[in-house]
């Protein structure tokens, strides 16, 4: 199958099911994995970034559609998806190697490291916009992060069952 | 300006993300405007419409808990008939009627949450009426649409309910502590009440939006506030905010009368 057409899929699929189930599911009584965020991490990094934004955009907008929450889960899909090249200046030498990144084929450490981080970075993002009220955010950090931890769990779950690099 | 186009060109994902991000900022800030616009009538209309369908599954696998609760209802309204029955009546009696609805969608992990039912306007439903739940207050609407409307959590730093100890006359205001959905505060409740744990408190009545003594919660906790003749004190809810499936839409027959003579009163001083 076309690798975009791939990508297009699995980023609507992971969209429904956040919205279809994800979202109300309440883990020990108070957590909701954010799940949404897995496909966006896992596209290459310089390839058809026009499109990739657009769909971005708008798929977070669904799910804002769906949470009554204007444009937060639209902004941080977006935040995600365009400073993923951030990450990896931190982490490669050169731009050659920023350009050849595929975050799909990232070592085992290194790739659930670069979840965590946009996890952490997602889910404060969207509880800041969402209270906009930076005091009750600083009271929910211990939350936000049991929620990181949660949702992080899931996308080691979803990448170790279902995209375990068999092409490599 | 052929440099200007260069650059957008050159850099056109960088234009494209601030622009993307810029509009969901406006979208962002406007959620936060609860001015009643055309855009959120039809988005409580299309989103109540879906999450109706999505909610069905949830509701089959809810039914033995929901009917358990249903028997519960049922038997505190029976007993609540029978305390009617032996109260003297008074002028207002009948004031309040419920209307039946169901959540089809609630939110209970942000601090604005909202909820969905599936009562709108047809059914005679308008922002400002309150909506309580087996066990307690839920919230009141915000706006409605034909078949839906949405709901202010109580789950929601933008709502103050006015509550009050009950069997006394001394008010306070409920507030969520934003940790837990089953913990709240109520606030400016004067030092002057007798307080200990395990207290109810129920809605006071004040607002017209609630019927008076509507339960509440049970006081787990309370201090002296430092510099004011007031306390706060930490409340768990009766009502589990994660747990709702049916909900009442509290409707004050002398609403509209109230609000005129408010308005009027108003506009004489």
């Amino acid at each position: 199958m076309n690798i975009n057409l791939k990508n297009i899929i699995l980023l609507i699929s992971f969209v429904v099911l956040q919205i279809v189930w994800f979202n109300h599911i309440l883990i020990f009584g108070k957590y909701t994995p954010i799940i949404f965020l897995y496909p966006i991490l896992m596209l290459p990094l310089h390839k058809n970034e026009t499109i990739y934004l657009l769909l971005s955009f708008f798929l977070g907008l669904i799910i804002d559609f769906f949470l009554f929450t204007g444009g937060v889960f639209a902004f941080t899909a977006i935040f995600v998806y365009y400073f993923r090249k951030a990450f990896f200046m931190f982490t490669k030498e050169n731009a050659v190697d920023i350009k050849n990144i595929q975050p799909s084929k990232l070592d085992f450490v290194q790739k659930y490291i670069y979840f965590f981080v946009f996890i952490m970075l997602a889910e404060l993002l969207i509880y800041t916009l969402n209270a906009f009220n930076i005091e009750l955010v600083v009271n929910k950090i211990g939350f936000i992060l049991a929620n990181s931890m949660i949702s992080l769990f899931f996308f080691i779950f979803i990448d170790l069952i279902f995209f375990n690099n068999k092409e490599q | 300006m052929l440099k200007l186009i260069h650059f957008f060109v050159e850099k056109k994902s960088f234009v494209l993300f601030v622009l993307l991000e810029l509009i969901a900022l406006i979208l962002v800030v406007n959620s936060h405007n609860y001015a009643h616009l055309k855009l959120y009538h039809y988005q409580t209309t299309i989103s109540g419409w879906s999450n109706e369908r999505l909610n069905v599954v949830n509701q089959y696998f809810n039914l033995k808990k929901e009917n358990t609760k249903l028997l519960e209802q049922n038997t505190l309204l029976l007993k609540k008939i029978q305390d009617k029955a032996s109260q003297q009546k008074t002028s207002l009696i009948g004031q309040f009627n419920f209307i039946p609805a169901q959540v089809i969608s609630n939110q209970y992990t942000f601090d604005n949450n909202i909820i969905l039912i599936n009562k709108g306007t047809i059914d005679s439903l308008r922002p400002e009426m309150g909506v309580i739940g087996t066990h307690g207050i839920v919230g009141i609407i915000q706006n409605t649409a034909p078949h839906f409307s949405k709901v202010i959590s109580i789950l929601n730093k933008n709502i103050k309910i006015n509550v009050s100890l009950k069997n006394t006359n001394y008010t306070g205001f409920l507030e969520w502590n934003y940790q837990n959905p089953n913990k709240f505060d109520v606030v400016d409740m004067p030092q002057n009440v007798k307080l200990k744990i395990g207290d109810t408190i129920v809605t006071s009545g004040i607002s017209n939006i609630f019927p008076k003594n509507i339960p509440v919660g049970k006081i787990t906790n309370f201090k002296k506030v430092a510099g004011l003749k007031n306390y706060k004190i930490n409340i768990k809810t009766f009502m589990d905010m994660r747990n709702i499936n049916n909900v009442y839409v509290v409707n004050n027959k002398y609403q509209k009368e109230i609000d005129s003579l408010l308005n009027k009163t108003h506009k004489n001083q």
